[in-house]
């Protein structure tokens, strides 16, 4: 063989497979990167949160009215049941505290302008300071460059991984899998209903996991500072604050571990910094039946409806009365007060 | 820029090779050589543009004194502007890579609080200012003339070598950017340039960083390793380094044939040799090199005494120690090495002689556990390796060896419970590697046998597809407890 044929057969066997892998990972788009949304496209395998949803935020340049922010349970919530908000789901697994800022200024600077509306499920997990180090992901920083480096959303369709997460994403949209923790394309999550046999096994676990790594271990972090800094940083933005309704045994768990202080702490944070809240914690007709959850933590889709209606004032009437208590400076002792009775506590 | 990076493989490389035959096709020697300083500033750049004026410094500072060396009428002897220019030379690295170290270990002697000054260190600065220590020491004993200002920024800047060597020799370097017959495109060059390449980025990104993970791992985030872990993460290490070393030297090899230019080997499969000597003949050979004709034989080399040889080989080391970073456990590893080859030179000079089995079971179990101080960030995590290896850590066997060895759980050892997830992984993978560079012949073997024929195209497209597809790897975060 000649040389230069050489070259060109060994030119042709590293660019024709590369143009077809690209091709297919531009087709499937797992990292969310481009617009286009068909049928072996609409079931996306969420395996890293915060870079789809970071590059899915860079590359839509869609003016959006409300972020939503939280963990993985505000995940489950559909940003078209804040109706007439035009909202930005960009809740990830596990978002801390810290996590915040950076964020939801990457979201405004992609969103090109202020949002109206910052929409926050705020969870009493986040507030353990020590949770830091359960985690193993990468800070904010890490995912806005990454995903803003020089022809990152090019660079990625010739990735062997990407690949992978194609053909996953390609097998489950053409066999209509529906599979959880799974999204469409319009950021929409999927979490379906499982046994009762299923879901009592994933609580003990979550009640063990959680007695032992989060509320044993605990240690109130800097909540209000890092709430008055998030205002600051959106003068012109409307906090819509709640606090997300985990289930009733896991509710009953915190206050056996004896974190009734720390949960009034972080209640009075939260309203002096924001004015009002929406407190979904506590016993109430959702967080008492457990068909309401997959988990101990995780509500299904339905409940984060019902939580958008409650704290976009939409039907009211049609609500569980109990569901979703809105607390400011007035009615805060008084509302901490109740908590206290009805978990038989003394204040 | 990184020679494993979409830019450099399907934008830089390509335009730069494309337009310098372009020059040179038009007879434009001179604007050609233009053109590749152009290219390697722009390269050089790519990462960090704050640090270019020094590069433009060093260059300019040493040109001159280059120059000035060969001139006949000096104001100052010949000598004194050599010893200028180490000085200028060894100042600029001692302040930009030193200068942190040298202020922390005066605080600590001193129990002083002189502030950091947090110098960020330069790209390349090691090599660039070796090379043209070199070029000073080469030029003053006559063995170097360079009168072109053009030539000799070609000769420090040339991409494919600026970053991470080969260091070269200004006199196995010029004359081919002078030979007109490499001013045209030669496909053999181009063949064997890219089979060479490609080899190079798969050792890299294909091998050197699946290692890399495991090293990682056990040096800087597990708090405890057992036998097998700390094994399996100092081996790592000691293949990760290789493999990413010795991977980008064939990129840089690579590339530069793709311009007609030969650069010098810097491997040869060093983790065969039988003694310590052996191994610096075949690990990055040209800092090797180096270390002997500017370090070593200047202090006196093996003339005088033995006592004076091995003060001269401890020497030697301790530098080359330390040339490879800012740190007492840089120091160490350098001083290992030189006791080691001190010992080499006492047991060949007393006549000595071992199987080569035991030689190279020697020298590689010293040339990995010395690893162990070049990869640790402190002597912590030197020891916490070091004490797995030898067994102070505890003993952990794979859960499925129980029915066969659960008499040894007299002897303190316990089964299953391992820190490193998956330990049979990445012990399958070590063992083939180890196979593979104990008995496949290396890349500079198969450069000198390579013949264009089907099969090299088909194995040189497939470790190039494979290596550029995993570039960007993109891990997965999965996290449902909260």
């Amino acid at each position: 063989m000649k040389y230069h044929n050489w070259i060109i057969t060994v030119l042709l066997i590293i660019l024709l497979p590369l143009l077809m892998i690209a091709g297919y990972n531009w087709y499937i788009d797992p990292l969310w990167n481009f617009n286009h949304a068909h049928q072996y496209n609409s079931v996306q395998i969420a395996f890293d949160e915060r870079q789809q949803k970071t590059g899915h935020l860079t590359f839509h340049p869609e003016p959006y009215q409300a972020l939503i922010m939280g963990s993985s349970r505000i995940t489950y919530i559909n940003q078209a049941d804040f109706k007439n908000f035009n909202a930005y789901n960009y809740a990830v697994n596990n978002m801390l505290l810290s996590e915040y800022r950076e964020y939801a200024s990457y979201a405004r600077k992609m969103n090109g302008q202020e949002f109206s509306y910052i929409i926050i499920g705020l969870d009493f997990f986040a507030t353990n300071e020590n949770v830091q180090d359960l985690n193993k992901f990468e800070s904010p920083g890490y995912y806005i460059d990454l995903v803003g480096a020089t022809g990152y959303r090019y660079k990625t369709l010739l990735s062997l991984d990407v690949l992978e997460y194609a053909r996953k994403n390609h097998d489950l949209s053409k066999n209509k899998v529906k599979q959880n923790f799974t999204y469409d394309r319009t950021n929409v999550k999927r979490l379906d209903h499982i046994s009762m046999a299923e879901k009592q096994v994933l609580i003990a676990n979550n009640l063990d996991w959680y007695g032992d790594k989060v509320y044993n271990d605990y240690k109130y972090g800097p909540v209000r500072e890092t709430f008055q800094q998030l205002v600051r940083d959106h003068p012109h933005t409307e906090f819509i604050v709640f606090t997300t309704p985990v289930s009733a045994p896991l509710y009953k768990l915190m206050m056996e571990k004896g974190l009734y202080p720390e949960y009034c702490r972080w209640i009075t944070d939260s309203v002096e910094v924001f004015g009002e809240i929406y407190n979904f914690m506590n016993f109430n007709s959702i967080t008492t039946n457990l068909d309401n959850y997959y988990d101990a933590s995780h509500f299904y889709p339905e409940i984060g409806t019902l939580i958008a209606k409650r704290v976009t004032g939409n039907e009211q009437d049609k609500l569980p009365a109990d569901f979703g208590i809105k607390v400011n400076q007035e009615n805060l002792n008084k509302h901490l007060e109740n908590i206290a009775q009805e978990a038989g506590i003394k204040p | 820029m990184l020679f494993n990076s979409y830019e450099y493989i399907f934008i830089f490389l390509p335009v730069s090779l494309i337009v310098y035959f372009l020059i040179n096709s038009q007879g434009w020697y001179k604007a050609a050589k233009i053109w590749l300083v152009i290219a390697s500033l722009f390269f050089y750049s790519w990462w960090n543009i704050d640090f270019l004026p020094l590069i433009i410094i060093s260059i300019s500072v040493n040109y001159l004194l280059g120059k000035s060396l060969n001139q006949s009428k000096l104001l100052i002897s010949r000598k004194s502007l050599l010893i200028i220019g180490l000085v200028f030379n060894i100042g600029l690295l001692g302040y930009f890579k030193y200068i942190d170290f040298l202020i922390t270990n005066i605080n600590h002697i001193f129990s002083g609080a002189v502030p950091l000054l947090h110098v960020v260190l330069p790209l390349a600065i090691s090599f660039y200012t070796f090379q043209q220590i070199a070029y000073l020491v080469d030029t003053y004993r006559g063995q170097a003339k360079e009168r072109d200002f053009l030539n000799y920024a070609v000769f420090v800047l040339f991409f494919p070598q600026l970053i991470a060597g080969p260091i070269v020799h200004h006199r196995e370097m010029m004359w081919q950017y002078e030979d007109q017959k490499k001013k045209l495109i030669d496909f053999k060059n181009i063949a064997t340039g890219l089979f060479i390449f490609f080899i190079g980025l798969f050792k890299k990104v294909v091998i050197a960083d699946t290692f890399a993970v495991w090293a990682t791992y056990g040096f800087d985030t597990a708090p405890v390793l057992s036998l097998i872990e700390g094994w399996i993460v100092s081996l790592s290490y000691t293949f990760q380094l290789y493999f990413d070393f010795s991977g980008y030297t064939d990129m840089a090899i690579g590339a530069a044939l793709l311009f007609n230019i030969s650069l010098p080997m810097n491997f040869f499969s060093p983790y065969r040799a039988l003694s310590i000597q052996d191994f610096w003949r075949r690990w990055h050979m040209t800092l090797s090199r180096f270390l002997r004709q500017y370090i070593y034989i200047p202090l006196g080399g093996n003339r005088g005494s033995q006592g004076r040889l091995y003060t001269n080989i401890m020497i030697t080391f301790l530098i080359g120690g330390i040339w490879h970073g800012a740190g007492w456990t840089f120091v160490f590893w350098g001083f290992l090495h030189g006791v080691a080859l001190v010992i080499n030179r006492w047991w060949q000079k007393h006549g000595l002689h071992m199987n080569n089995i035991t030689a190279w079971l020697l020298t590689f179990n010293f040339v990995n556990i010395a690893w162990v101080f070049f990869r640790a960030t402190s002597w912590e995590d030197a020891i916490k390796v070091l004490k797995a290896m030898f067994g102070f850590s505890g003993v952990i066997l794979p859960e499925s060896t129980f029915p066969y060895l659960s008499s040894l759980s007299k002897l303190n050892v316990s089964f299953g419970g391992f820190i490193m997830e998956d330990y049979l992984y990445p012990a399958v993978i070590m063992c083939v590697v180890f196979l593979a560079v104990i008995w496949l012949p290396n890349s500079m073997q198969m450069q000198k046998y390579f013949k264009p024929n089907l099969l090299t195209a088909v194995f040189t497209g497939a470790i190039a597809l494979t290596a550029i597809l995993m570039l960007t790897k993109v891990s997965e975060f999965l996290y449902f407890n909260f």
